[in-house]
Formats: structure tokens, C-alpha cells, sequence
């Protein structure tokens, strides 16, 4: 048990220990307050591999009377040989005194054999007020390190190596909110550095860490392709008391096939979100900002469509009308089951014609009646929009800090520039895929893969 | 480790309608809950078997669906579906092949049976409704096939089914291949059709076969040949030698005798009645005809029956293993469950907006200063406050920081032996109000009375001005004393 790597997060309050927390253990319900003090409780965050705890991080509160704690210790100390007993004295004679909580919860995890990390602010000068924390933290003589993160700034940051160098084996720089996978992983690799024991643990960490980050995108770009496929077959079937078209129940059918193709995309982006370990976070926060927009609307078909020339380019436009409204992508067809070839019987809009019959109606029988069917949305622009609002919705959550609390701003300008940051191969290849789809109302598993591959690069 | 149950075709069929019908539905399911039941199925019962994707997925299902008996028989009504309709392809083969039996062996004594006809009947239509269903297959979806779908009666039978029995519901939905937009799905749908063609023309056959044999023991018939075509009898020979050919070898006796051949021809016009002995040695034409429907109809269709057997279990199996979800599935099962982060939810407290406070009364006289943890450098903060405010000060202490508990006492005792009505502290805006200071700030207010004004002077780095959020907070903090003549104020 005590060869598990286990971390206390220290400091003065306020400078960022739980969101370095959050961070690291990708967290966003970590309790991370402008309000100093907010963090009362030490609180454990395992990483765990199935189930077994591969290190631990342990929020604590922060340090508030860390002058008087210092000088009782001073005064009860023997020797220095005596210091862990002493601090051990204090942890016994105030476990329940309200005015030494705070200490008493930062230092029992460490006490128990967890290596500190001692967090300070960067931006913000040092001041002598942090001596004694520092000082009562190398009475320990637990492995400790110190983390400079950067609330707004770094100005300060070569002061405070001055001053932590007396006290901690290692100082890194570690921006909380801006930290990337990249980062972490760093980190992690720098707290084996601490304590040789941890080391095996912490390799394995790292490795199973960035494998599932591998993971992560596969899966995410499978959900993505599996949407795809849904709503690009999506339709919605009625049936008929004649062969007339039936206008309102088909306007019903155009909007019960709009929002089954909505909700779909609301539940992969669900699926996304918790992919990417958002799995807390109040449903739709960042989605509203993303995908506020509808779907359907002409601005998210201008925001993420293909422009007509790229459209041209990849074929896709011939025969199809590029870059249209609403009216163009649903349209009505009636037709007499069964009869097989031939069966459209009429009112059917240009687009729908070809692609009405497909395989299954060889089941239907002479005796069947007339269904109306509406969909799928032909549109050749309606993959990509739904592959770019998708795409992007990844990108922004999968790199979202688990620190940072405010919602993602999304400008134009980064749906404009997914389209652009596709070469020309990406939009053939992710073209024909579409095309034959569009055209087939399925995909092969030979198309399934390479389908989940191209949208695997769109996610990187 | 449990062993896996035999699984019979039937199984795997409902297996797989099950399986996708659950995940299509557990796709709403908390994604990390998903994950933590798969890896402990994977790493549970179904470890051994992890490489064997097929098994593994059945072996998962079996963990799932007992944990919940009863709740997943959309696979086993399928079945019934499926067993209804081969049912009805069953009866209607065996039907419509005693019928045709009737109709082609109807004999009223005055002409014999013609062989032609039942050629025509039992190996020429029978063999182009063979080869019809195997162009079914041919891939693809041309003009040929779905002429052919259209007339296929399995399918037409199946559609019967969709329009009367299951509207709507999602078995005909699986049927009718609209839930699933894979090839595999496609695949299957026509494996089944195929599938279920064979069975009706090995019930037709069965049928046939059946009604013959029940003719020719029960009633007395005689075969003879005859065509309207200038048949020359040694071409109807050639003809019956070919026909026959297949089971020349095994059962000779079915092959007719060129005798036979010559005297069974019969003219309809000119009827000459057959001789007695005549009609006896007609009725040796039977084997013949029992064999023309074991060759051509029932023993291909049985053969192919058992070959779309085979095709409907492999694309079933491919179907199954193909569907995004599943290869998610065996993912999830493989691949270790990693979390990070506490399952324990806090909702830290957030800072109000602007709160309500207190301006501290003007300051009268010189008052004395305190300079908390080296919140400025005694002699800036001075001339500034001597150039920026009306304050005056008449001491600067230090406190705090670098000081002892003892000299922050003594600071006080010092501090208190002029009189004054209100006393500075000036303090890092940027640092958090801990208890130590506000402790010292009880202290001061214990020995100097309730009366004098304590002014929390929060400076930003450099002497600038304290940011206002850093002010809130500051004015958050000492609420907690409950002083209320202890104030927050930036600028003086
Ligand atoms: N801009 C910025 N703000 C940060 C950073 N780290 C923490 N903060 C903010 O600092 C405040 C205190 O953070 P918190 O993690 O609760 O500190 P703790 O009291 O040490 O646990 C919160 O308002 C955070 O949003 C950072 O790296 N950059
Ligand atoms: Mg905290």
C-alpha cells in the first residue's frame, strides 16, 4: 500500500492547488474558488487502473497559521532528529482543535508517507510570509517538489526559484489552466524523479495514460463516424390512405426526421464529452456555446459546408445541387411496396427519385398500401456540416482544461478554418465516403474503417 | 469461468438482434459506466476468451442478459418471426406441390400422363427457378435482381407478414432493413430471403414428391409422351437419356427403356386406346418421374437450403461483428478501464458579487500603521501616503511575515500606548486573508476596544492600487470576524 506514489498538494491558499488537481487528474468538479480557503477537507484523487490505484493526488487545504504551528514546533522540538515525531505531537494534540483543521488535514497524508508538492503563483512576488510553511514542510523530510503555476503571468517566477531551491529537491514551472496532455505527462515523469520507489508505479501510469489518450481519439472518431452514417440514412416513413401526397403529414415527417437527427448528434456529443472525461460537467454548457446554432440553419451549413468550388472539386456537386436551403433536402416520395421497380408512383421531388427504392423493398408485397417517406437529407453538404460541428466539439473538449470553469467561446473563425485545414485528399477521400453513402444508404466495413481513420485526423 | 453454452444458429440469430437492440439503447448510457461494465465482464467471466471476438461479444451478453432475465426477448420474438414465416413458406410449398401434382398427374383413364408436361413441370421450370434465386445472389444491385426479388414468394410472403402482423414494430423494422445501415445488414436480409426460398421449394418439392408417390400407390396411372412439337422419338429418347443421366449409375431402373420410350408415345388426335398390357408397361415410367423431382427439384433445394444456412449464420456473424458499437464493445472489454479524478462531487462556494460594506468614518489626526508580511517598503508607502491621501501617520510597524507570534504582541502593547481613533494595516492585496492575520487583527481589537476603526488597507504589487476582485475578497474574509468597526478600504 505505501509503495503506491501518493502526492499532497500544498501551499498557501489561493494559488491554484485544485486546479493543479483538477488538471491532473482531468476533474472538473474539484472545488477550485477565488474565494481563499475554500478547500476545507484533504481529498483524494486516485488513478486507477481497473480498479487498482496507480499513484493518488490529495487535495489539501491550505496553510493558515503556519507562523504559530512553526513555533509550537520550535518549542517542542528536541532535536532534529526529533522534527517528524514533533510534527507528529502537533498532528495528535490539535487533530480537533478548528484553528489547526487546516494543517492538521494538509499534514497527515504527508506524515503517512505522500510526497508534497508545494504550489506557489509566479505572477506574484514572494514574500516572507511563505518561509514558514516551507520550513515546516522540510521538516517532514518527505520528497517534495515545487510547482510555480501562473496565475496571469511570470514575471516573478525567478524570485521564487530563489527562494524554493533552499527548500525542495525540484522547481518546475506548471501552468494549471494551460497545461496540455503533453505537460502532465511531463509532470508525472518529474514526480518519479522524487522518490525511486514510485518509479515502477509511475511508468505505469504514464504508459496506460497515453494509450488511453490514443483510445480516446479512436473512440471518439468512431462515435463520430457511426453519427454520420445515422443521419445520413435517417428517415422518417408514414402511411398513406392514397398515392396523393399527404403536404401536412409530410411537413410532420420533415420535422420529426430534423429533430431525430438533432437529438442524434446531441447524444454523440454527449458520448464525446465524456470520452473526454467531462463526464461531470452540467450537460450543455460548452455545447450551447458551440452548437447553439442549429444544425439546420443556413448559417451552420455556410459555417462548416464545403464552398462550391470545393464541392466541385471533390465531384460531390454533379448531379446534386451544392450549397442549398432546407427545401432542397427533404423532399416526399409515395410509393407502392413491393411493386419493385418502377413503384415511385409520383409527387416525388427530383432528389428523392433515384434513391426511394433501395434494397429492402424487394420485401414489400403487391398487397401492401402506399407509406410516405421523407429523407434521407440528400444535401451534399449536410455531412460535412454535421462532421464539422462534430469535429470541432471534440477538439475544444478534448483539450479543455478540467481547471478552467467558464464556458468555450467559439468564434467563426475556427469553423471556418476546419474546413481549410483539410487538404485536398482528406475532403476526396471523406467525399466518396459520403457519396457512397448517399448513394447506397450503407457503408461497407472496408468504408467504416477508413471512414473512422479520416475523421481520427480531422480530431488530432 | 463459466463455460459457454453450445450456441446453436438460433442462438447467435437472437443473440445478435439482441445484442444491437441493447446497445442501440445503451448508447444513452453514462459512457464511463459502460466502460467500468464492460472491462469487468472482459476481465471477469469472459477473460479467457478475449481473442475470440465472436465469443467474447456472446460470452458478454450472457453476463448482461442475466443480469436482467426476461427484459431482452426482441431476439426471441424475431425468432418466432422468422419461424412464422418459414412456417407459412412450409405449408404453402407443401400445398401448392400436392396441388400441382393433382393438377399435372390428373389421369381420367383416357390419356396417359404426359412425360412432356412433367418434364417441363419437374426439371426444366424447377431448374429456371433455381437458377433464378442463384442470380439472386449475384451482388450487386442490378435490374436483373430486383425484377427477380419482386417474384420471389419468400420475399412476398415476408411482406405479407410486414403488412399485417408486426406493423410497426421493430422486428419488421429488422426485416425491412432500416435500422442499420451496414452492408452486413444488407447481406443478411438477402441470405434470409434466399434462405427462406429454399425452404418453400423444398416444401414444393416435398409436396410433389409426396403426392406422387401417394398417386401412384393409391390410384392406377399411366405415362406416356406426347408433343405437338415434331418430336421424333429418337430425339425424346436423347432427351430422356440426358434428363436421366444424373442418376443413370445409381438407380437404372429410372432410366426408361428405349422400349419403353417407343411404346409410350400417344397421339391425342387418332386416339388409338392403349392395350391393357400396353398401359401396365406405362405405368414403369414412375421411377422416372420420382427421380426428375429428387434431381431437380428437392435435392438442389436441399443443398442449397443447407448452404443459406450456412451464408445466413456467416452473415450474422459479420453483421454482428461489423456494427461500430460491438468493435466499441470488445474495445471497452479489452482495453483498461482508466479513471482519474474523485467520484465524489464538490461544489466549491463562489463569490458574490459586490457585497454590501461600510465606508470607515474620515480619519482624524495621525494614526499609526502597521505593515503586514512586508505588504511595501516602509518609506514608499509613507511618502505615498503622504502625497496621495489625507492620511497622516504617525508610526510604522511591521507584523506579520518574517515576525514572531511575540513581536506582534509587542507591536500591539507599543502601538496601543498612544491613543488614536483608528488604526492602518496595510496588507498584499494579492494574498489571501489567512486566519494567522485575521487572528492578529482579534488580538488588536481585544486591547484596543471596540471604538477604534481597524482600516484594512489592501495594496496592490508596487503600490498600485488593489485589484477590485482582490478587495471582495478581502471583504469576504473579515466579515468572518463579525467586527463592525473593522473595514476594507483601497483607497484612503
Ligand atoms: N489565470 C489563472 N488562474 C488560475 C490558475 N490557477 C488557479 N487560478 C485561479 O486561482 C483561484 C484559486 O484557485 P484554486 O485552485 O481554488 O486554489 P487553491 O485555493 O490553492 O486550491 C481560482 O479562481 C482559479 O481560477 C492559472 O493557472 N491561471
Ligand atoms: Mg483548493
Amino acid at each position: 500500500m505505501n509503495s503506491t506514489p501518493r502526492f499532497a498538494i500544498t501551499g498557501h491558499p489561493n494559488k491554484g492547488k485544485s486546479s493543479i488537481v483538477a488538471t491532473l487528474a482531468e476533474d472538473e468538479t474539484v472545488g477550485i474558488s477565488e474565494i481563499p480557503g475554500t478547500t476545507r477537507d484533504a481529498h483524494s484523487y486516485p488513478m486507477c487502473m481497473d480498479g487498482e490505484t496507480l499513484y493518488e493526488l490529495i487535495d489539501t487545504p491550505g496553510f493558515q497559521r503556519a507562523r504559530e504551528m512553526l513555533e509550537w514546533l520550535k518549542n517542542s522540538e528536541t532535536s532534529v532528529a526529533d522534527r517528524r515525531a514533533s510534527l507528529n505531537r502537533f498532528i495528535q494534540e490539535f487533530a480537533n482543535d478548528p484553528r489547526f483543521h487546516d494543517e492538521c488535514e494538509l499534514l497527515k497524508p504527508i506524515m503517512k508517507g505522500a510526497g508534497i508538492l508545494y504550489v506557489v503563483d509566479g505572477a506574484r512576488p514572494y514574500g516572507s510570509e511563505y518561509e514558514s510553511e516551507m520550513q515546516i514542510l522540510q521538516w517532514t523530510g518527505q520528497p517534495r517538489m515545487a510547482l510555480i503555476n501562473l496565475i496571469g503571468g511570470e514575471e516573478h517566477v525567478s524570485e521564487w526559484r530563489r527562494a524554493l531551491d533552499q527548500y525542495f529537491s525540484i522547481v518546475r514551472v506548471f501552468d494549471a489552466q494551460h497545461a496540455d496532455f503533453k505537460k502532465r505527462i511531463d509532470l508525472l515523469r518529474a514526480f518519479q524523479a522524487l522518490d525511486e520507489s514510485w518509479f515502477a508505479s509511475l511508468d505505469l501510469a504514464i504508459g496506460v495514460l497515453e494509450e488511453n489518450r490514443a483510445q480516446r481519439l479512436h473512440r471518439a472518431a468512431r462515435e463520430i463516424a457511426e453519427l454520420l452514417l445515422a443521419v445520413m440514412c435517417k428517415r422518417e416513413s408514414a402511411q398513406l390512405d392514397d398515392e396523393n401526397i399527404d403536404l401536412q403529414l409530410q411537413s410532420s415527417l420533415v420535422s420529426k426526421l430534423k429533430d431525430n437527427i438533432r437529438e442524434r448528434e446531441e447524444q454523440c456529443c454527449d458520448v464525446l464529452q465524456q470520452i473526454c472525461g467531462h463526464t461531470k460537467l452540467e450537460r450543455n454548457i460548452e455545447r450551447n456555446q458551440l452548437l447553439q446554432e442549429d444544425i439546420f440553419s443556413e448559417r451552420s451549413f455556410s459555417l462548416f459546408g464545403l464552398s462550391n468550388t470545393q464541392l466541385a472539386i471533390t465531384g460531390a456537386a454533379s448531379g446534386a445541387v451544392a450549397g442549398g436551403g432546407l427545401d432542397m433536402m427533404v423532399g416526399g416520395a409515395s410509393l407502392f411496396l413491393g411493386a419493385g421497380i418502377g413503384a415511385v408512383v409520383g409527387g416525388v421531388s427530383a432528389i428523392f427519385a433515384a434513391r426511394q427504392i433501395s434494397d429492402v423493398e424487394v420485401l414489400g408485397s403487391p398487397i401492401g398500401g402506399y407509406e410516405l417517406h421523407v429523407g434521407p437529407v440528400s444535401d451534399v453538404n449536410f455531412p460535412w456540416v454535421v462532421l464539422g460541428r462534430v469535429v470541432l466539439f471534440y477538439r475544444l473538449v478534448s483539450e479543455r482544461n478540467h481547471a478552467l470553469r467558464d464556458a468555450i467561446a467559439v468564434s467563426s473563425e475556427s469553423a471556418n478554418s476546419f474546413s481549410e485545414s483539410m487538404n485536398m485528399k482528406q475532403r476526396q477521400v471523406l467525399s466518396d465516403l459520403f457519396k457512397q453513402i448517399r448513394e447506397h444508404q450503407l457503408i461497407d466495413s472496408k468504408g467504416m474503417v477508413s471512414l473512422v481513420r479520416q475523421i481520427e485526423n480531422l480530431c488530432k | 469461468m463459466p463455460e459457454i453454452r453450445e450456441r446453436s444458429g438460433r442462438t447467435l440469430f437472437e443473440d445478435t438482434v439482441n445484442i444491437l437492440h441493447f446497445l442501440e439503447a445503451d448508447r444513452a448510457a453514462p459512457y464511463a459506466k459502460r466502460q467500468h461494465r464492460d472491462r469487468q465482464i472482459g476481465q471477469g467471466a469472459c477473460e479467457n476468451i478475449l481473442d475470440q471476438p465472436l465469443k467474447t461479444v456472446q460470452c458478454w451478453w450472457q453476463q448482461i442478459s442475466a443480469d436482467r432475465p426476461g427484459e431482452h426477448n426482441e431476439g426471441n420474438k424475431l425468432i418466432r418471426v422468422r419461424g412464422l414465416v418459414g412456417l407459412a413458406a412450409v405449408v404453402f410449398g407443401l400445398l401448392s406441390g400436392l396441388g400441382v401434382i393433382a393438377a399435372v398427374f390428373q389421369y381420367d383413364g383416357s390419356h396417359p400422363i404426359n412425360v412432356v408436361t412433367l418434364i417441363a413441370v419437374f426439371v426444366i421450370l424447377q431448374s429456371v427457378f433455381i437458377g433464378t434465386s442463384l442470380l439472386m445472389l449475384l451482388p450487386g444491385q442490378n435490374f436483373l435482381s430486383r425484377a427477380l426479388a419482386s417474384l420471389n414468394v419468400g420475399a412476398m410472403i415476408s411482406g405479407i407478414m410486414h403488412r399485417t402482423l408486426l406493423k410497426s414494430s421493430s422486428s419488421s423494422v429488422f426485416f425491412m432493413g432500416t435500422s442499420d445501415h451496414t452492408q452486413a445488414h444488407n447481406l443478411l436480409l438477402r441470405w434470409q430471403l434466399f434462405s427462406w426460398s429454399q425452404l418453400l421449394g423444398c416444401a414444393f418439392n416435398t409436396g410433389a414428391l409426396l403426392g406422387a408417390v401417394l398417386l401412384i400407390v393409391f390410384t392406377d396411372l399411366a405415362f406416356g409422351w406426347s408433343s405437338t412439337l415434331m418430336f421424333e422419338t429418337v430425339q425424346f429418347q436423347k432427351l430422356i437419356y440426358l434428363v436421366s443421366l444424373p442418376w443413370a449409375g445409381i438407380w437404372p431402373d429410372a432410366s426408361p427403356t428405349q422400349a419403353l420410350i417407343e411404346q409410350s408415345r400417344f397421339y391425342r388426335l387418332g386416339a388409338e386406346q392403349a392395350t391393357p398390357f400396353i398401359a401396365q408397361s406405362l405405368t414403369a415410367w414412375w421411377p422416372f418421374v420420382v427421380a426428375c423431382i429428387l434431381s431437380y427439384g428437392l435435392l438442389p433445394r436441399v443443398v442449397l437450403l443447407s448452404i443459406s444456412r450456412v451464408f445466413v449464420q456467416r452473415a450474422l456473424a459479420t453483421l454482428l461483428m461489423d456494427n461500430p458499437q460491438v468493435i466499441s464493445l470488445l474495445d471497452r472489454m479489452r482495453t483498461p478501464e482508466v479513471a482519474l479524478g474523485s467520484p465524489v462531487l464538490i461544489s466549491p462556494e463562489m463569490l458574490l458579487d459586490e457585497e454590501p460594506h461600510a465606508k470607515p468614518n474620515s480619519i482624524s489626526g495621525s494614526v499609526p500603521l502597521i505593515i503586514w508580511a512586508d505588504a511595501a517598503e516602509r518609506f514608499q508607502l509613507l511618502s505615498r501616503l503622504e502625497k496621495d491621501s489625507s492620511v497622516q501617520v504617525s508610526q510604522a510597524y511591521k507584523a506579520g511575515g518574517a515576525c514572531s507570534m511575540a513581536e506582534d504582541m509587542e507591536t500591539i502593547t507599543t502601538l496601543l500606548e498612544k491613543r488614536s481613533d483608528s488604526i492602518l494595516i496595510a496588507v498584499k492585496s494579492w494574498e489571501p486573508p489567512l486566519n494567522d492575520m485575521l487572528d492578529f487583527i482579534a488580538l488588536l481589537r481585544q486591547k484596543c476596544g471596540d471604538k477604534t476603526q481597524i482600516i484594512l488597507f489592501p495594496l496592490g504589487p508596487d503600490l498600485s492600487v488593489a485589484d477590485q476582485q482582490e478587495v471582495r475578497i478581502w471583504r469576504h474574509a473579515s466579515k468572518r470576524l463579525s467586527d463592525a468597526q473593522l473595514f476594507v478600504e483601497p483607497d484612503l
